[in-house]
């Protein structure tokens, strides 16, 4: 990738790496999430959404 | 030059029909108003991830994104970084709380946070006028590509852009616009991935890197520098991080996790597109080195490089991300009109709001084509500052207010006036320094928003209940043990 310049190879090497660390940290802080309680319960949603 | 090839002809007829069954397919799934801004919350991550990728990237990201590439070489590319770091601001401090506040609209966040009709109508206001002149600028993409390809009038190819969009968002609403931004993701992928190979047959990476060299060294080196990159980095990054197009995504997923996933979902689909379009770019130089202007090579890419069915296909991307990009304004207009303005003055019931968001998106959908051939300035000033406004107008109103549990309404109100005329003098100024009027104008609203806030009174608890989990909880233990 970098027969195109470096500017290319190096941003090549970077968009990888920032996808693959974003999706560790998005897995493991998304567990954390799931555990935490949401804003309204189901009830109080359903009751503004109208259904 | 397409005009008469029955193969590309052929495409363009295939990918409307689709989003014709898509939207008929969304529409019948949308049982009320709720569904139809929201698209029922139940859009998964890859899903998600395709519609905010897709909305972002409009026809300048393969125009006139390509064409710089073709003109400036590869450095251009580490603008995308800076985007990035607008959305990682977005994952970390804006849209867990967003996607489990569960609400419709982003003006609906500002009256429900700062307990503040006044705010929301302000916001509302904004988002109707800038969204709705920023059609114009899409438009004239639309009929400028159909004129290209077809060598029909402008303003068929405006009407065919804005005909085919309005129908599949009035009846599909926001479920149709995932779906279709989906189907465009997929397509924007899809024809770059066959057009490298396509393009690697005729010179290797080698060849592309010798011949961009020799025309200017710069090509394959620093042409933008890093006071270049930084000022783009806060630029786009300030810019998207809360823009309401994206922001309404939020809303449409299941839950916090799913908007986590999806922006990373969205990331792996622009970094695709970002080494694609550098790629395709420089290649283009090489192959064509003395193009009239930057802005044909993406065409002439497609007609004279690439077979007719993958230059068709990466033509038909332009298109798509074009819909996806007017779609996904029409339905955050519409909504902020019939919703967030009419719909807390008078009391309409849901399906009466259902069908005057989708007469809203009828007549906003058809405003712009007005504006378009009037060619007033005030319209091309609107086009050109959109961004930079709305972000110095939002940035700091949802991302303090999601945070700080001191923001108050008068806070808000003050940073989104603040933000929005020190963006509007900055840019009336000359832009001092070559920054652009969304750094300035964010960091005013936050420094009037954290004044203005210290000296006004906080919303109520019920209020920040819906934002901060332990005020929830004080609330739960309040309401447990009412005698203390």
């Amino acid at each position: 990738v970098f027969e195109l310049g470096v500017p290319f190879g190096a941003f090549v090497i970077y968009a990888v790496v920032w996808v693959i660390g974003y999706f560790v940290w998005a897995s493991r802080s998304g567990r954390r999430a799931e555990e935490a309680p949401g804003v309204h319960d189901r009830g109080q949603r359903a009751e503004r959404d109208g259904g | 030059v397409f005009a008469d090839n029955p193969v590309f002809i052929g495409l363009v007829l295939a990918y409307f029909a689709v989003l014709i069954v898509l939207s008929i397919w969304s529409g019948m799934q949308t049982k009320g108003l709720s569904d139809y801004l929201t698209a029922g919350r139940s859009i998964g991550s890859v899903v998600g991830g395709a519609s905010l990728a897709a909305t972002q990237m409009s026809a300048g990201t393969f125009v006139g994104t390509i064409g710089v590439h073709y003109l400036t070489g590869a450095s251009f590319a580490w603008l995308w970084p800076g985007l990035w770091l607008g959305w990682l601001v977005q994952a970390l401090f804006v849209a867990p709380k967003f996607a489990t506040f569960g609400g419709r609209t982003v003006p609906e966040y500002v009256r429900m946070r700062y307990n503040s009709p006044t705010a929301s109508r302000i916001a509302a206001l904004l988002i109707l006028v800038a969204y709705t002149v920023y059609l114009t600028a899409q438009y004239q993409a639309g009929g400028n590509i159909f004129q290209t390809l077809f060598g029909l009038p402008f303003l068929y190819g405006v009407l065919i852009t804005i005909g085919v969009t309005i129908l599949f968002v009035i009846v599909g609403g926001m479920r149709a616009t995932a779906y279709t931004d989906f189907f465009d993701a997929l397509i924007m992928i899809g024809c770059f991935l066959a057009a490298i190979p396509i393009v690697l047959l005729h010179l290797s990476p080698e060849q592309i890197g010798n011949i961009t060299r020799s025309l200017d060294p710069s090509l394959t080196g620093w042409y933008y520098g890093v006071k270049d990159i930084i000022g783009f980095a806060l630029a786009f990054g300030l810019s998207i991080a809360t823009a309401p197009y994206e922001l309404a995504r939020l809303y449409t997923m299941r839950n916090a996790r799913v908007v986590r996933m999806a922006i990373g979902w969205s990331f792996v689909i622009q970094a695709i597109v970002a080494i694609s379009v550098a790629f395709l770019g420089m290649s283009t130089r090489a192959m064509f080195p003395y193009l009239p202007t930057p802005d044909v090579a993406s065409t002439v890419l497609s007609i004279d490089a690439l077979p007719p069915i993958v230059g068709g296909l990466v033509l038909i991307a332009v298109i798509g991300a074009i819909t996806s990009t007017v779609s996904g304004i029409m339905m955050v207009s519409a909504a902020a009109l019939t919703y967030d303005l009419v719909g807390g003055v008078f009391r309409m019931s849901d399906r009466a709001q259902l069908w005057a968001t989708r007469f809203a998106v009828l007549v906003l959908g058809v405003i712009p084509v007005f504006l378009a051939l009037q060619q007033f300035e005030l319209v091309q000033f609107v086009v050109l500052l959109q961004a930079s406004l709305v972000a110095s107008f939002f940035f700091a109103t949802v991302v303090i207010g999601l945070n700080w549990k001191g923001a108050t309404a008068y806070g808000a109100i003050a940073s989104m006036i603040v933000g929005f005329g020190a963006a509007l003098g900055w840019y009336f100024a000359g832009e001092p320094f070559g920054l652009d009027p969304v750094v300035p104008g964010v960091a005013t609203s936050f420094v009037a928003f954290w004044l203005v806030s210290r000296l006004t009174a906080v919303p109520s608890r019920e209020n920040l209940a819906l934002f901060f989990p332990e005020e929830r909880r004080v609330m739960r233990q309040a309401q447990a043990s009412p005698e203390t």
